[in-house]
């Protein structure tokens, strides 16, 4: 939507300044448009049907569409008078043991991202995983997922993925496969031909004897890593500093002052769910007994880390370490001193930050972002060891990941030296995100004998000489380790769908050991490596669990052994570009994944096609508004790119995001998005200067999610900072009515009372709650034109909110399931009562009675219903859910029926059910629903209202409670917990003295 | 003439509509499909009177019943008819590990939510639903299993409840003398029925 305005008109900037400028009190908003409240966009709301308004593409005729509408009629009003369809029931022959068919099992299990563990515990109905959850246990879970593990149930059953072995494109056979592989060997083992491996960022411990044992096998072996998102930084960093590669890890629960710079550490790395918990746990104002922490962020690209900091500073990634080392300076860092007045932000601003960080001491901490370079890894490390903080909340362990002979640019010289003879590449795809400059595919093709295994037939399937098609996660018996080196193990929840291998099987067979049962390959390491005699015992009880016990790495002190080097020098003008991860599709690999691809990213709110983000000054200086398409020149290369107008973005950065413009993803993921490795100069580098930006002719249709509605002027989010919550503790209550009166009678609730509550202070806007919903409540994918027209399906938003200056606003989010409102709006105008009020409070919605009139739609002020335009999910759509991924407890809905947040009202009925059965109350947090388990920080509190001591009643007893439109009287049984931010007086102080009064 | 015409068809329809939704073509009332094989509740339960539990393994315990296992038939008839022909379909499936496919004879639309394991529990015996499978000498559907069906428990259980050792009989009364609403709703106090609000919510069955 935002486009068709932009296409009339560009945005004009400097009157949005200056209308942000005239306003005096704190005032959100959510998108240019609305902010500048131009007559196009007024016109836009004002129409009665915007969304329809460019589905007239087609020609249809008068006469055709009578026909149509007549045979539809016809049809359609008697599809339901035929008896049922007859049915059949295939039971067992015999049942496997402790299983009740009807019932679902939970196993647990380890899905890897980046090579790191993060336990889960997947859910099963008779053999076919349905669900994911996060393994409570688990050091790097804590009971929460995101949005990737979430969607790993759909990639599980993606029709796309590879399903037989290939040979020069064409199907082969094992066998065919195994002899060459065994004439191969014989090379290898005469040393007259060298064989290499490529894997990703892998922790697994059987994964890495299986490679020593090729490399004993075949001593000219080489094993290469590739890891698209990282540069090795961080060892570098701290081998510069400490003398030997360490890994830190932060203990955010210990810490008061939190300084991130440019990590993200709530959105990415191996840790981030562990760091939200921590970080989120203790931003409880509103409690007596809070340990109120302070955040700060330094940050290239806004991320949900930034959004969620009490105060957040843009700059561009190239000049984060000269902060640092003027940070250093001021804070005495030894061999820092020089760097004090080098730097590139306000020192007063920096002043404060290092005397907060010095008065927190030993509780203060300092992150550094893995896309950083090794200088200022060294940096921070330097400053939490002078602060005190390291051994505190920060400890250093052996790194986790096992080092390897090199890297995808060490190996892409090889191969351009033809000292390649043949190369395995386990679940990588260099072809497509290996930066231009490495020749990859070039180079690939001058390898006499190449192997790619992977979930998909991808570019480098296609490239290699042989594919074979990789086990998934949730089929496969595997291990890797946490980011503390805990040791998790994977174990398969049914049997590989297409046959697919696991890498321990394709490595064995290297080694020589062909068809080897993968269970055992896992087995027989820990059979060897776990000590004590009881190995079955320790095994199953390990399997049960999870993971290992006392696997994890031992922390030690560092000793300090050099000063960090100065930062790289940089230049402070200059357009300069920046790389960061897709925050849904990650490196790439799950750019077929829908779920994923409809996931509106943080901040942006962008699905499908993604765009680089600029800043509102370089748009203004270009002339550009959003969706306009730029080239972007480096170095001689060139890319082409629609471009995103991102509040808070610093001035002269530009950031690309990887994982898009995938060209064999699958009919999904190919050709949205562009790639933007192909721009990057060189393996590992994340940012560069020297880019050329040239505005193009055209413009791209962008489906962002949040453009669609104006807030006119009503209170939906409201916040403070601590200072004002502690003077005034009613503020979310400005006119709270005791006892409100109501035309509409009163509900009486006999059982249970069941309600929500979401703290603004925790919620970090990581949408692992949107994921989690669609996959608990069978939600369809519609794809880029629907979402377009405003048609996305999620029963759970993540609305964010700007507030401030238009170069670096304040950022948040809040977000918004249905209601269920006690006087709910809805149910009173449908004309078939196809929504109603349950006798627990829900606001249900029965779909085999709706009929489309799309009335409660129209009267919820909330927003939060949603439609099936078309039948999303009949076997034929485009992006169908394949049948298997379904939750069984959960109706399928058709084209034309009305859809929303249930409360998950499939699993009250089962907890209710099952306690009745134990005859026994049901417990507080006992039931959760999908959004509240999968959140990382605990933002969601859900539970019975009827129970004065429940965890959701406590909440509502807060002062920070309110309800969203609560003037409306609809008395909504999802509330909010009012966000209080805790920012540093002598800022704000400094903010206040800058800003135009 | 022509308005009483169409008023004559506008009835005519109505009343036919009424007769085919009652019909048993629709409803499957008195429905009997063929089986794999001819199973009898008559002789296993009415005759041998198994409990229903020995084969229906699930129905305490899950929203599932459970169809037998072949290995469950086996139990039995690996001593008892062993080389019956009648019998040959079942000894096949354990033997190929073949499920055996029966016909559904009790099917809830799809868009409804049925546990068994929540009437079993709560006093709900297997006849209200079922009939007498007893006297059955192959299964047949009996009720209508209409929405209106089940609620005209769901809106007043008592009646039909009985005491947990007493549901798993076929043709239970009470007591002579009993009043019947009366005891229900003491069961009811014991089962911790929910309020028939509740029992009436329309997300409790289609969510």
């Amino acid at each position: 939507m935002s486009s068709i305005i932009a296409r009339e008109h560009g945005t004009d900037m400097a009157a949005l300044r200056r209308k942000l400028a005239g306003r005096s009190g704190r005032h959100y908003w959510r998108s240019l448009e609305e902010l500048a409240d131009s007559d196009d966009f007024q016109r836009l709301l004002e129409e009665e049907f915007p969304r329809l308004a460019p589905l007239w593409e087609g020609r249809v005729s008068r006469r055709g569409l009578l026909g149509l509408m007549a045979a539809s009629l016809a049809l359609g009003g008697l599809t339901g008078c035929k008896p049922q369809p007859e049915e059949r029931i295939a039971p067992y022959t015999r049942r496997p043991e402790d299983l009740l068919p009807g019932r679902a099992r939970w196993y647990a299990s380890t899905l890897p991202l980046d090579g790191y563990a993060r336990g889960v515990l997947v859910k099963t109905f008779q053999g076919r995983p349905v669900k994911v959850e996060g393994n409570p246990e688990h050091p790097a879970s804590l009971g929460a997922t995101d949005s990737i593990a979430q969607a790993e149930i759909l990639g599980l059953y993606d029709p796309d993925r590879s399903q037989t072995i290939r040979y020069q494109g064409t199907a082969g056979s094992d066998a065919a496969f195994l002899e060459q592989l065994q004439a191969q060997r014989r090379h290898w083992a005469a040393g007259e031909r060298r064989l290499c491996l490529l894997t990703g960022p892998l922790t697994s411990p059987s994964q890495h004897a299986l490679i020593e044992r090729l490399k004993r096998l075949y001593p000219s072996t080489r094993w290469y890593r590739h890891e698209p998102l990282a540069n090795g930084a961080a060892h570098q960093g701290t081998r510069q500093l400490f003398g030997e590669p360490r890994e830190a890890r932060y203990r955010l629960d210990r810490a008061r002052v939190i300084l991130d710079l440019d990590a993200d550490m709530l959105g990415s790395g191996p840790a981030k769910l562990v760091h939200a918990r921590h970080a989120m746990g203790r931003r409880r104002p509103d409690r007596e007994d809070a340990l109120l922490n302070r955040l700060y962020s330094v940050e290239s690209t806004p991320s949900i880390t930034g959004a969620s900091s009490d105060h957040r500073l843009p700059l561009a990634a190239a000049e984060v370490p000269a902060l640092a080392a003027a940070l250093a300076a001021r804070l005495g860092v030894p061999g820092m001193a020089d760097q004090a007045e080098n730097s590139p932000v306000d020192p007063a601003w920096l002043d404060a930050l290092a005397d907060d960080l010095r008065r927190a001491g030993a509780e203060a901490v300092v992150i550094p972002g893995d896309t950083q370079p090794a200088a200022l890894h060294a940096l921070a490390h330097a400053i939490n060891h002078h602060l005190g903080a390291a051994g505190t909340s920060v400890e250093y362990s052996a790194p986790v990941a096992p080092a390897a002979d090199g890297d995808l640019a060490d190996l892409s010289r090889a191969m351009g030296e033809d000292r390649v003879d043949a190369l395995l590449m386990l679940n990588v795809n260099p072809v497509y995100n290996a930066p231009a400059g490495l020749a990859f595919e070039e180079r690939l093709a001058r390898v006499p004998f190449s192997v790619h295994c992977g979930q998909y037939r991808d570019e480098t399937g296609r490239a290699a000489l042989w594919h074979l098609p990789a086990a998934h996660p949730l089929e496969s018996w595997d291990d890797a380790r946490a980011f503390d080196g805990t040791v998790s193990l994977m174990q398969p929840t049914i049997v590989p769908l297409f046959g697919g291998y696991t890498a321990q099987q394709v490595l064995a067979a290297f080694a020589g050991r062909y068809r080897a049962d993968p269970r055992e390959l896992v087995r027989e390491h820990w059979r060897q490596a776990l000590p004590g005699a009881d190995f079955e015992r320790h095994w199953h009880s390990a399997l049960q669990r999870g993971w290992i016990d006392g696997t994890a790495l031992p922390t030690s002190l560092p000793t300090l052994r050099n000063t960090p080097p100065p930062p790289p020098p940089t230049d402070r003008d200059g357009l300069l570009l920046q790389w960061r991860a897709d925050p849904a599709l990650h490196d790439g690999h799950y750019a077929n994944n829908g779920w994923l691809q409809e996931l509106p990213r943080p901040l942006t709110q962008l699905t499908w096609d993604g765009a680089a983000l600029i800043s509102p000054a370089l748009a203004e200086r270009e002339g550009l508004s959003e969706g306009q398409r730029v080239r972007l020149t480096l170095a001689g290369r060139s890319l082409d790119t629609p471009v995103w107008i991102q509040p808070g973005q610093p001035a002269r950065a530009i950031t690309l995001f990887l994982g898009q413009g995938r060209r064999d993803a699958g009919r999904v993921g190919n050709g949205v998005g562009v790639n933007a490795y192909r721009l990057m100069p060189d393996h590992g580098a994340f940012a560069a200067g020297g880019v050329t930006l040239e505005v193009l002719g055209d413009r791209a249709a962008l489906a962002s999610t949040q453009q669609h509605h104006n807030m006119a002027g009503r209170d939906l989010l409201r916040e403070t900072d601590l200072a004002h919550f502690q003077e005034e503790p009613g503020f979310a209550q400005p006119d709270r009515v005791e006892e409100p009166i109501s035309l509409y009678p009163e509900w009486d609730y006999p059982d249970h009372a069941w309600g929500m509550s979401i703290d603004l202070n925790s919620c970090i806007g990581c949408n692992a709650c949107i994921t989690a919903c669609q996959a608990e409540n069978n939600i369809p994918i519609v794809g880029p034109e629907e979402v377009r027209r405003g048609r996305e399906m999620h029963w759970i938003r993540v609305d964010r909110y700007y507030a401030g200056p238009l170069d670096d606003p304040s950022m948040h989010f809040q977000p918004v399931p249905c209601m269920h409102c006690e006087k709910a709006p809805c149910e009173y105008v449908c004309p078939v009562e196809a929504t109603q009020h349950s006798s627990e409070g829900l606001n249900e919605m029965i779909y085999n009675r709706c009929v489309g009139t799309r009335y409660c739609s129209q009267n919820c002020p909330y927003k939060v219903r949603r439609f099936n335009w078309y039948h999303y999910t009949e076997a034929t759509a485009e992006l169908a859910t394949p049948a298997a991924a379904h939750n069984p407890d959960v109706t399928v809905r058709s084209r034309g029926v009305m859809e929303k947040c249930t409360y998950c009202v499939q699993r009250i009925n089962q907890a209710e059910t099952d306690a009745r059965n134990e005859d026994r109350p049901l417990e507080d947090g006992e039931l959760r629903t999908a959004c509240q388990q999968v959140c990382p920080s605990e933002a969601i509190e859900f539970g019975d209202l009827n129970d004065r001591h429940s965890a959701v009643s406590r909440a509502k007893a807060s002062p920070l409670n309110y309800a969203m439109l609560e003037e409306l009287n609809t008395r909504p049984r999802t509330t909010y917990l009012a966000g209080v931010r805790n920012p540093n007086p002598a800022i704000q102080a400094l903010e206040a003295r800058e800003a135009p009064a | 003439m022509a308005l009483i015409l169409a008023f004559a068809l506008v009835v005519v329809m109505v009343a036919l509509g009424a007769y085919y939704f009652q019909s048993p073509y629709y409803s499957g009332v008195d429905r009997t499909p063929a089986q794999p094989v001819p199973f009898s509740h008559k002789h296993h339960v009415g005759e041998l009177g198994l409990d229903c539990r020995y084969c229906h393994t699930s129905v305490q315990q899950s929203s599932f019943a459970g169809v037998p296992e072949s290995e469950i038939c086996m139990t039995c008839h690996s001593q008892l008819w062993t080389n019956a022909d009648m019998l040959a379909p079942v000894r096949d499936s354990l033997r190929d590990d073949e499920p055996l496919r029966w016909r559904r004879v009790h099917d809830l639309p799809d868009y409804v939510r049925f546990d068994h394991s929540a009437h079993v529990n709560n006093g709900v015996p297997c006849e209200a639903c079922h009939g007498r499978v007893d006297r059955m000498p192959l299964t047949t559907q009996k009720k209508t299993l209409f929405m209106q069906f089940c609620l005209d428990c769901h809106r007043n259980p008592a009646p039909r409840l009985r005491p947990p050792d007493a549901v798993f009989e076929m043709g239970w009364e009470a007591r002579r003398g009993v009043d019947r609403q009366q005891l229900g709703e003491r069961l009811m106090a014991r089962y911790h029925t929910p309020s028939t609000e509740r029992l009436t919510d329309c997300s409790l069955c289609h969510q």
